[in-house]
């Protein structure tokens, strides 16, 4: 309630406001009402799947589907812009109403009367992350928010992948199954497409969720610190699916490229100042935004003895001595 | 989306019940206004509450004016209603606090406070009573009005100020000892 000391002249209506807080809702109608409002929800969610399946899309082969969905962007762009700014009007990951629509999502969910009904509203809710992903990076929104919004991606893909499962074997799964694969292939792409303009966590963070749609990203094993001497480390990552031109990047900064780089090593010097007494990010960017981390810890000092930088070297390795060390390693941010 | 409806109803169904003077009328406009809400929401754009109160309230005023539009020319071709039936109409003793509902003088008192209150916020244009049902129902703050109308917080106090004149002028002069008991509990 607002606490002011109001005018005389306005005090009359100040208390006449006070007498319509008084108004109770009956709780009759307000149950009514919300149960309603979920109908409607449900029933708007279900005509809207309805409608873009009964499409004639299914007769169409993956690449006139391409292609037709580009000529009615294009014809939507020509004849109804309006609608493009209305589309890119809606909440998304990171605005304060983005909750109504999870809880929509939800409902729909629960509310889908077979399996197949509810995998094919989990598959067309994977669209709707992605599209509103694509949205978050195409409009520069905030890199907290391009995280959540991929944060809703992996989740509706699990989302889609368990409910297409959950369908018992037969003619339904198999067409449920043709569209999650092809809605998967689609996520593939645009994670891909928007790695580059990300920041490093969503780098990383992308890369490990085209890792779990099955494409081959470039993974960490180990990583190598050594004392060269003259105030360097060499640092020695190994892994696989590196490629050329990949640079290191320590602690979320780039460093540079390495000396030599094959599918499976990567190997640089750095100055002993950028490996101080804590634990560290160490990781790769390949050129095309596929990116790996790893969290090196700061190993046992007492096996680092002899070491004349007194660097954070990690515990060392049975057959290397003091020369080279290996790192514990767990998965990166 | 429940939180939210369930903290937006009670203001929404006051403004409505206020304007419309008609709870049975009330119900259903505030029943399509929720609904509008629901068909709409993906356009809106808010990012915080008071946007989205703002928003809901601009649906609810199209659609109290689009029903007393409808209700005035239904009414045109009709013999008035005597004043008891339309005390009927409005009014229903579950509308209110269950401490006036056990005071038959003070309900009385209370709804023809209320019954001048709605038709007053009438004469208010949109953006004002934005400004008082915000402020009173809603308890928004000024500072989060003026974000939501792109306004500076001096001129939303200016529009409040104006608003609860005209709003007093048509509920007519204090009583007596008003300002004693309403300025302290405001």
């Amino acid at each position: 309630m607002i606490s002011e000391e109001w005018p005389d002249e306005v005090v009359i209506a100040v208390d006449a406001l006070h007498h319509l807080q008084q108004v109770a809702v009956p709780p009759i109608f307000a149950a009514r009402l919300e149960l309603q409002i979920r109908a409607r929800a449900r029933a708007l969610h279900q005509a809207e799947t309805r409608q873009e399946r009964s499409r004639f899309l299914p007769r169409l082969t993956p690449i006139q589907r391409r292609l037709v969905a580009i000529a009615s962007v294009l014809l939507a762009l020509v004849l109804a812009g309006g609608v493009v700014a209305s589309a890119a009007a809606r909440s998304l990951p990171g605005d304060w109403l983005y909750g109504l629509r999870q809880w929509s999502n939800q409902i729909a969910l629960s509310q889908a009367s077979t399996p197949a009904a509810k995998a094919e509203v989990a598959i067309q809710q994977l669209h709707g992350a992605l599209r509103d992903l694509r949205t978050e990076v195409s409009d520069h929104r905030s890199d907290a928010n391009i995280g959540q919004a991929l944060t809703e991606v992996v989740h509706a893909t699990q989302q889609a992948q368990s409910a297409v499962a959950a369908i018992p074997a037969g003619m339904a799964r198999t067409s449920v199954q043709t569209d999650l694969a092809q809605t998967l292939g689609e996520e593939s792409t645009t994670l891909h497409q928007l790695l580059v303009p990300v920041n490093w966590p969503n780098k990383v963070a992308m890369t490990t969720q085209l890792g779990a749609l099955g494409d081959a990203i470039p993974q960490i094993t180990s990583v190598t610190v050594s004392a060269t001497g003259k105030g360097l480390l060499g640092l020695t990552i190994q892994g696989q699916h590196f490629v050329q031109g990949a640079q290191v990047v320590v602690d979320g900064k780039a460093i540079g490229g390495p000396q030599t780089v094959t599918a499976t090593e990567l190997t640089i010097t750095i100055p002993v100042a950028l490996w101080d007494g804590h634990d560290h990010r160490v990781g790769m960017l390949n050129p095309d935004g596929t990116a790996a981390e790893v969290q090196v810890a700061r190993g046992n000092q007492g096996q680092s003895k002899g070491n004349p930088h007194a660097t954070p070297v990690p515990e060392a390795t049975p057959d290397n001595g003091n020369e080279h060390h290996n790192t514990h390693l767990t998965p990166g941010s | 989306m429940a939180a939210l409806y369930q903290r937006a109803l009670p203001t929404i169904y006051r403004y409505v019940v206020a304007r419309s003077q008609r709870h049975d009328l009330a119900e259903d406009i505030v029943a399509e206004i929720f609904l509008t809400m629901v068909e709409t929401i993906g356009e809106l754009r808010a990012t915080h509450e008071a946007g989205f109160f703002a928003w809901l309230l601009r649906i609810a005023q199209r659609k109290v004016a689009r029903a007393l539009q409808q209700v005035g020319q239904h009414r045109s071709h009709q013999q008035p209603l005597p004043e008891s039936d339309r005390d009927l109409f409005w009014f229903d003793p579950a509308l209110t606090a269950t401490d006036l509902a056990s005071d038959p003088e003070a309900l009385h008192e209370w709804r023809e406070v209320v019954q001048d209150l709605g038709v007053a916020l009438g004469s208010l244009n949109d953006e004002q009573q934005l400004v008082i049902i915000g402020r009173f129902l809603q308890g928004q703050s000024i500072e989060a009005l003026a974000q939501e109308l792109g306004r500076p917080p001096g001129t939303i106090r200016v529009l409040q100020f104006r608003a609860l004149g005209t709003l007093a002028e048509r509920l007519g002069k204090p009583r007596r000892g008003q300002r004693r008991e309403t300025g302290r509990q405001t």
